[in-house]
């Protein structure tokens, strides 16, 4: 017969307490660190992205394993993803994960001057391990990763685009008035007032006072929406003080209070719900939220003649009305702190390789495992067939987790590849063929006078520390003129406010930058 | 009749003070401590939170004071090399922004102070007043429910509701023949909106605390206010608001001091440029320098202009309110 002894009550609350300890201890304690890689043969090395993701939560974990596992034979690279939340938070997360000095990252996306410092030079990189990435870009593209001494700090994102603004007419409203998509401004207000009449409802929508600039300030102004060189100094100046503005501004201002503009084009809403609503006549924004988002509710909903077409060309007292998008200098960097910058390259490198005639490593990053997730139907005349619907929720596919070419590059090169659906027939997904046809026609819009300027902001900010308040300022009392919160004739009072908030040291320091690739 | 848990630990306070003046032995503190060990382990968890999260990351406030990188690692904030003295607070100072949202941060506080300190007072007074349990506990039910939805969701329903595109105040506007308007993009309606939310959100939460305080009033009080031939206004007026005026001015003090809060979430998700000259407060002006901007350290020179100019408004509430007979904080 053993004895057996019961523990006390202290005993047994000692015990719950050293429990607990450990278990707070261990939940605080920093996840150990991945040993510093060389490279070494008997080493996989192991890379973390931090990317958005359309599905924020990430995709199905086995698919997504299953992707992870092709790529890992394919390149010998083990990738994962820190997914960054969607909206302005992304900016947030990823700054924390920059500034983690526990939680791994090898791969982010951003306008690489603002990062200059934390990120590594990519050039020696590149030449070694990316000879398909240098490859697969202009010499624009790779003049805009560069600082005015020639580093390169990232692999391109975004550069010169010619597809990403354009005015959409509601086409089945135009119809009904007799008319067809305008190429003038006369002809877009006409446009617009003859939907008005047939339906009270119509509203123009811009997506905030910038892509409103980017799609009708050059009808009114020499440049559009472009810094410029003002000939009374030689300096550069913003465009809001370019001659003509105050036209636009007026032009816009009446459109407000016409009730035209929809009331809240300047306030972030939900865009998506908007278009659902069946009341925009004009939209004057991004061009995926018609490529993508109205293409998805016209086909939930199943509308037949409710549709969007746009405007190639319109023009105003001015001349053209676009202005083309520049991209900023927007790139793909790797900070100091990765462990396997070597690695990155390769696994990118990997996606840009045989393209642009085979972009099957593109859509395995994109897409998953070809013959699973999706597959060829005629590689040569680039069909594929997507296994799963693209209204299969992301619990059930893989979400794109390890796409780090958005952008430039692949991604335009894929966007020559067409879907076969279910019923046999091959479609050419909107968006693709959008950004496939337009991407690098120029001609429709205005070119900025310095597109080619890949700006240091943060040189700026350090040198102007009032820099984004400047900025703001100008936004903010923009869109009071256009509401007609300020009045048109305090015009004179805003150009003196705008010197007292450091216009002169703007333009000094814009040009000085401008001037090393315009000398 | 027991005396509530406050006046026991007092009292023993008062009991134990002597002892200590006497023997002031480390001995007889352990001694103590031993005794009152459960006490201790009670509030240690706490305490440690607070030493955590709220002190120990007050030393990150020496980055006000440099150009410090965070990229760089913990180890630079000590560094003498990125020493910059009050270069940031002087460039605040200079911002063309700065008495913008200084003003917008005390008046959007001003306003839910003025409106919404007195409501949850009066929602208390009211509810004490309800006879039938079954009313007066479902009108707290749905005057605590939406302190309960997260800010995201209450700032969804607000925009829901005030959109011009079928927002349902629109629907109904319309529906009466008038003209949909864009509420949350006008700059005259934006603070009041701001307002109406908060004392939609908190008002009744906040009035628990009054409840509570309404509870320990002596029934006698009444009784005897009935037999002097108060009525019931009277009784509210002359017993129950004296009775409670000491949680009337904690919380104030409480309030006064957290004043430049002026309701960093509820702004964000609400605000737009075309409001930004009447919603833009420090909070929102640091979320964009410090972590959009990643100036991290103009970010942090300004929350520490924010938090020691909310220490001042607290000491000075807690002044007033000693100076009128109350007993204040400290």
């Amino acid at each position: 017969m053993t004895t057996q002894s019961r523990p006390t009550r202290r005993q047994f609350l000692q015990g719950v307490g050293m429990v607990a300890t450990g278990a707070v201890i261990a939940a605080c304690a920093p996840p150990v660190a991945a040993p510093a890689g060389d490279g070494g043969a008997m080493e996989t090395p192991e890379i973390w992205f931090g990317t958005t993701n359309p599905c924020p939560g990430g995709g199905n974990p086995e698919r997504t394993d299953a992707v992870r596992q092709l790529i890992l034979e394919e390149t010998g690279v083990l990738v994962n993803t820190n997914i960054l939340p969607p909206g302005a938070a992304a900016t947030e997360k990823l700054n924390l994960l920059l500034a983690s000095g526990t939680q791994p990252l090898d791969l982010f996306v951003g306008n690489w001057p603002d990062f200059k410092g934390i990120t590594l030079p990519m050039d020696d990189l590149l030449e070694v391990h990316g000879a398909d990435i240098l490859a697969g870009h202009s010499d624009l593209d790779w003049r805009m990763m560069k600082d005015f001494e020639g580093t390169t700090w990232g692999y391109p994102r975004l550069g010169l685009m010619g597809h990403t603004h354009f005015p959409y007419f509601r086409t089945d409203w135009l119809a009904e008035a007799g008319l067809e998509i305008p190429d003038t401004w006369d002809g877009m207000e006409h446009a617009y007032e003859a939907m008005k009449e047939n339906h009270d409802e119509a509203v123009i929508v811009a997506m905030g006072r910038r892509h409103l600039m980017y799609n009708t300030l050059g009808a009114f102004t020499e440049h559009g929406f472009s810094r410029w060189i003002d000939p009374a100094d030689n300096m550069l100046k913003p465009p809001e003080l370019q001659p003509g503005y105050q036209d636009w501004l007026a032009k816009m201002n009446e459109w407000w209070d016409n009730g035209w503009l929809q009331r809240e084009s300047f306030a972030n809403p939900d865009y998506r719900a908007m278009l659902k609503t069946l009341t925009i006549g004009v939209w004057l924004g991004w061009y995926s939220r018609m490529t993508i988002w109205w293409d998805q509710i016209r086909r939930d909903a199943g509308y037949e003649v409710e549709d969007y077409d746009f405007a190639l060309k319109i023009t105003g007292p001015a001349g053209v009305a676009k202005t083309n998008n520049a991209g900023s200098n927007s790139a793909y960097m790797i900070p100091r702190k990765s462990n396997y910058p070597e690695a990155v390259i390769k696994y990118a490198n990997w996606i840009y390789e045989d393209g642009p005639d085979d972009v099957t490593n593109y859509l395995i990053a994109s897409w998953g495992v070809p013959g699973e997730d999706w597959e060829w139907v005629d590689k040569e005349g680039k069909v594929a067939r997507l296994h799963s619907a693209g209204s299969t929720v992301c619990e059930e596919k893989y979400s794109r987790d390890f796409q780090i070419t958005l952008g430039l590059g692949p991604e335009t090169w894929a966007t020559a590849v067409k879907l076969q659906q279910d019923d046999g027939t091959i479609e050419w997904n909107r968006h693709w063929q959008h950004i496939n046809t337009y991407w690098n026609q120029y001609e429709g819009g205005r070119m900025p006078v310095d597109f080619d300027v890949p700006y240091d902001r943060t040189a700026i900010r350090d040198a102007f520390p009032g820099e984004p308040d400047f900025e703001r300022f100008v936004e903010e009392e923009s869109i009071k003129f256009i509401t007609g919160a300020r009045p048109i004739v305090e015009w004179g009072n805003f150009v003196d406010e705008m010197n007292n908030a450091g216009l002169e040291q703007w333009s000094e320091l814009y040009t000085q930058q401008f001037r090393l690739y315009h000398p | 009749m027991q005396q509530p848990l406050g006046e026991q630990i007092r009292v023993r306070l008062e009991q134990d003070a002597p002892v200590f003046a006497e023997k002031k032995g480390f001995q007889e503190a352990w001694r103590q401590i031993k005794r009152d060990r459960f006490l201790y382990a009670l509030a240690a968890l706490p305490l440690l939170y607070f030493v955590v999260f709220r002190y120990l990351p007050m030393v990150g406030l020496i980055i006000a004071f440099q150009d410090y990188d965070p990229f760089l690692g913990i180890g630079a904030m000590f560094s003498l090399d990125n020493f910059v003295g009050f270069k940031h607070f002087t460039n605040f100072f200079d911002s063309i922004f700065f008495w913008n949202v200084v003003r917008n941060t005390v008046l959007i506080s001003f306003y839910k102070l003025l409106f919404g300190f007195p409501l949850p007072i009066i929602l208390a007074l009211l509810i004490n007043e309800v006879r039938i349990t079954v009313f007066q506990r479902t009108v707290q039910t749905i005057s605590y429910l939406p302190h309960f939805f997260s800010m995201v969701v209450a700032a969804g329903i607000v925009r829901a509701m005030l959109t011009p595109q079928g927002g349902l105040l629109n629907q109904a506007i319309v529906a009466f023949g008038g003209e949909a308007q864009a509420f949350l993009t006008d700059p005259n309606l934006f603070r009041s909106i701001l307002v109406t939310m908060d004392i939609w959100q908190q008002a009744g939460w906040n009035s628990i605390i009054f409840l509570a305080a309404m509870a320990t009033i002596n029934p006698e009080m009444y009784e005897a206010a009935a037999m002097d031939g108060a009525n019931r206004f009277q009784r509210m007026w002359y017993v129950t608001l004296p009775s409670i005026s000491f949680a009337i001015v904690i919380i104030l003090i409480f309030r006064i001091g957290g004043m430049l809060d002026a309701g960093f979430e509820q702004i964000l998700l609400l605000y737009s440029p075309s409001v930004y000259s009447v919603s833009d407060i420090i909070d929102t002006y640091v979320y964009r320098a410090g972590l959009i901007g990643r100036q991290y350290s103009f970010g942090a020179a300004v929350g520490l202009f924010k938090s020691v100019l909310a220490l001042i408004l607290m000491y000075m509430a807690n002044k007033v309110a000693q100076y009128l007979g109350q007993e204040g904080l400290w």
